[in-house]
């Protein structure tokens, strides 16, 4: 499978008077064609940062993105980024009203996507874009050309952020939390449309969010990030069959079950709180939450380590690599 | 024994006045809804945006008058005694807007002693402390701000508030929604224990399935402010009769990468309770409806529950 996208130790550093922020800090992943990889981890994780640091969306000052590597089809993208974002990466945000103008109408707004980046005549870009939200399910579109945002639903808007999204053709969707402000029911229609759209529009799409039952049900790898660090990179069967770090293991467990033999049971939560960025705990990140703490992890920040097929980055791996062997649970 | 009793509550607001001031058009939030809650029990009502699953909530904690119907607590209308309102507290979605930033946890919490006035400043300072080991707190967060806290701890020092009264009824209004999962998991699991130390009863609120089904052992399944489908929650989230019930439990994404729902549940949107569809509220959005579900169903018992739906009609058209 030939790679998308590749990136290298990427550290996104904002300077504020408080002190050095860093999240993501130092993360390397890659996008396959056709793959879904879902970022999963909870607030302050450095999720939504990664995205909009491969958008180029972070403001400078306060903010810098470094990486050893972030190309993009053999681009790289800390440079010569204008002509591919938008075009060919391009984004979808978690609050579909705050994404839209909400004083011009939803036409205008598809059609001048199209007159930026393709250079179409405005006829010719109205009726690309109404193609592209009659294949997107989205009914009427000639009628919604003339309306504005707030005359539709969340869930209707939403798809109109992704009929936008979707306008140029690109090679990479990234979707930040694009179903958390929605209803489940809708919600389960939006998953069942980035999945339809992935194979018709062949793109690779990057996946952020904090349920698993999202990630499970709509990625092909995952990244789970822990306040600004990835600590464990792996297909999703993995991820829930066979999950490695103790953090995944602790998000596994903290989500209530509807299957009934485990039903009311006690939930195994993880003790504490996200920790702050500003002064992050030493060694290794989740140590202060980490029911298999070691002396080592306060000490020395974990490498990664290959355990099968997965990526971890966590001490209890350190011995276990060389015997080829997996904690288990 | 019936703690709390609900009665045909109905709750209308009015949307559009004519030229004279007089309301003219109307929002049917809450239609004609009946429950009981059992003391030391949890109760829950779900639905989507719009089922009116928080409105019902403020009409008992009296934040709303009910446009008719009862709301009993011990079998006497709500509210005719003042300490009904001591025995009732409320906990809401979002610390933020919920605790007041310029107060310290103490006087938030401390308030409701002082409106009651009950104890002395040292008594109540020492209840203060009591409540905070019961709810996972460190005393010495008595001195500090809600923004020195983080999410968890601000949901924590809610529901020490709504504890230092020593209520007997806590109505929840999606309390771990805002809450990351780590920090939910937790939240859940210490309102469980609460719930048996002081022991309370709980009137939960949430559009979380999977919630319901961990912390309630009764479930109300609300929609257009109608109840679709009511009952013990162990038999309707393995055995749901009312087709939204079941759309909707499908609808949870599940943790299991080979159980993906492979089709479009389902279709549609919650329409606008501005313009509820006559007949059926479902029925623009039901796979089964047929030529029945153009009148309103009754909500009609069941076996062990109570489902508002046609196909259980008895000597009904059932297999349509």
């Amino acid at each position: 499978m030939s790679l998308v996208l590749e990136v290298e130790d990427l550290t996104v550093e904002f300077r504020l008077p408080e002190g050095i922020l860093r999240a993501p800090d130092g993360i390397s992943f890659s996008v396959g064609e056709r793959e879904v990889l879902g970022i999963v981890g909870e607030s302050g994780s450095g999720k939504s940062v990664t995205a909009l640091s491969l958008m180029g969306l972070i403001p400078s000052p306060p903010g810098k993105v470094k990486a050893a590597k972030m190309e993009f089809m053999g681009q790289n993208l800390l440079k010569e980024a204008e002509e591919i974002r938008g075009k060919k990466i391009s984004m979808v945000f978690q609050n579909p009203l705050n994404s839209l103008n909400p004083s011009m109408k939803i036409g205008a707004q598809l059609v001048e996507v199209l007159v930026n980046h393709m250079n179409m005549k405005k006829p010719e870009a109205k009726e690309k874009s109404i193609e592209i939200m009659k294949n997107l399910g989205i009914p009427s579109p000639e009628n919604l050309m003339n309306r504005y945002p707030f005359e539709y639903s969340g869930g209707m808007r939403q798809r109109i952020m992704i009929a936008m999204a979707m306008l140029c053709n690109p090679k990479l969707l990234i979707a930040d939390e694009p179903t958390t402000a929605l209803d489940v029911t809708i919600q389960s229609q939006i998953l069942y449309l980035f999945r339809e759209l992935k194979e018709e529009f062949e793109t690779s799409l990057i996946f952020i969010t904090h349920d698993l039952g999202v990630i499970a049900q709509i990625a092909d790898r995952v990244m789970v990030m822990y306040a600004g660090k990835q600590v464990e990179n792996a297909s999703v069967e993995d991820i829930f069959r066979n999950p490695k770090h103790p953090y995944t293991f602790g998000l596994l467990d903290s989500v209530p079950k509807l299957i009934p033999e485990k039903r009311k049971e006690r939930l195994l939560s993880i003790k504490g709180n996200v920790p702050g960025l500003l002064e992050p705990p030493t060694g290794c990140r989740f140590h202060p939450r980490c029911s298999k703490a070691m002396k080592i992890c306060s000490e020395k920040e974990p490498p990664a380590f290959s355990v099968g097929s997965s990526t971890v980055w966590c001490w209890l791996y350190g011995r276990e690599v060389a015997n080829n062997e997996t904690i288990g649970n | 024994m019936k703690l709390l009793e609900i009665r045909n509550l109905t709750k209308r607001f009015p949307i559009e006045d004519s030229i004279f001031g007089k309301p003219v058009k109307f929002l049917k939030a809450v239609d004609d809804v009946s429950f009981e809650v059992d003391k030391g029990g949890v109760f829950s009502l779900v639905g989507e945006s719009g089922s009116g699953k928080s409105t019902i909530a403020r009409l008992i904690c009296g934040a709303y008058h009910a446009t008719s119907g009862e709301i009993l607590y011990k079998g006497n209308p709500i509210g005719r005694t003042k300490s009904d309102y001591r025995n009732i507290q409320m906990i809401f979605q979002d610390p933020d807007a919920s605790l007041n930033p310029r107060k310290n946890v103490f006087s938030i919490i401390e308030e409701g002693l002082r409106i009651h006035r009950l104890g002395n400043l040292r008594e109540r300072r020492e209840k203060v402390l009591t409540i905070l080991d019961s709810v996972g707190l460190d005393r010495s967060t008595i001195k500090k701000f809600p923004h020195e806290l983080s999410g968890g701890q601000k949901q924590r020092v809610s529901v020490a508030r709504s504890l230092i009264l020593q209520p007997e009824l806590l109505v929840l209004d999606e309390p771990t929604s805002a809450l990351d999962v780590s920090v939910q998991a937790q939240m859940l699991n210490l309102l469980g224990d609460l719930q048996k130390e002081f022991s309370l009863t709980y009137l939960f609120i949430t559009h979380d399935l999977k919630i319901v089904s961990q912390i309630s052992d009764h479930v109300a399944v609300l929609y257009l402010g109608n109840i679709m489908e009511i009952g013990p929650v162990d038999r309707i989230i393995d055995n749901p009769l009312h087709p939204y019930t079941q759309g909707l439990l499908e609808s949870v994404p599940q943790p299991d990468p080979s159980k993906k729902a492979m089709n479009e549940i389902l279709m549609g949107e919650i329409p606008s309770p501005v313009n509820p569809p006559k007949g059926c509220p479902f029925i623009t959005r039901c796979p089964k409806a047929f030529e029945a579900c153009t009148i309103k169903p009754e909500l009609k018992v069941v076996g062990d529950r109570k489902v508002r739906c046609h196909l259980y009609d008895t000597g009904g058209n059932s297999n349509a």
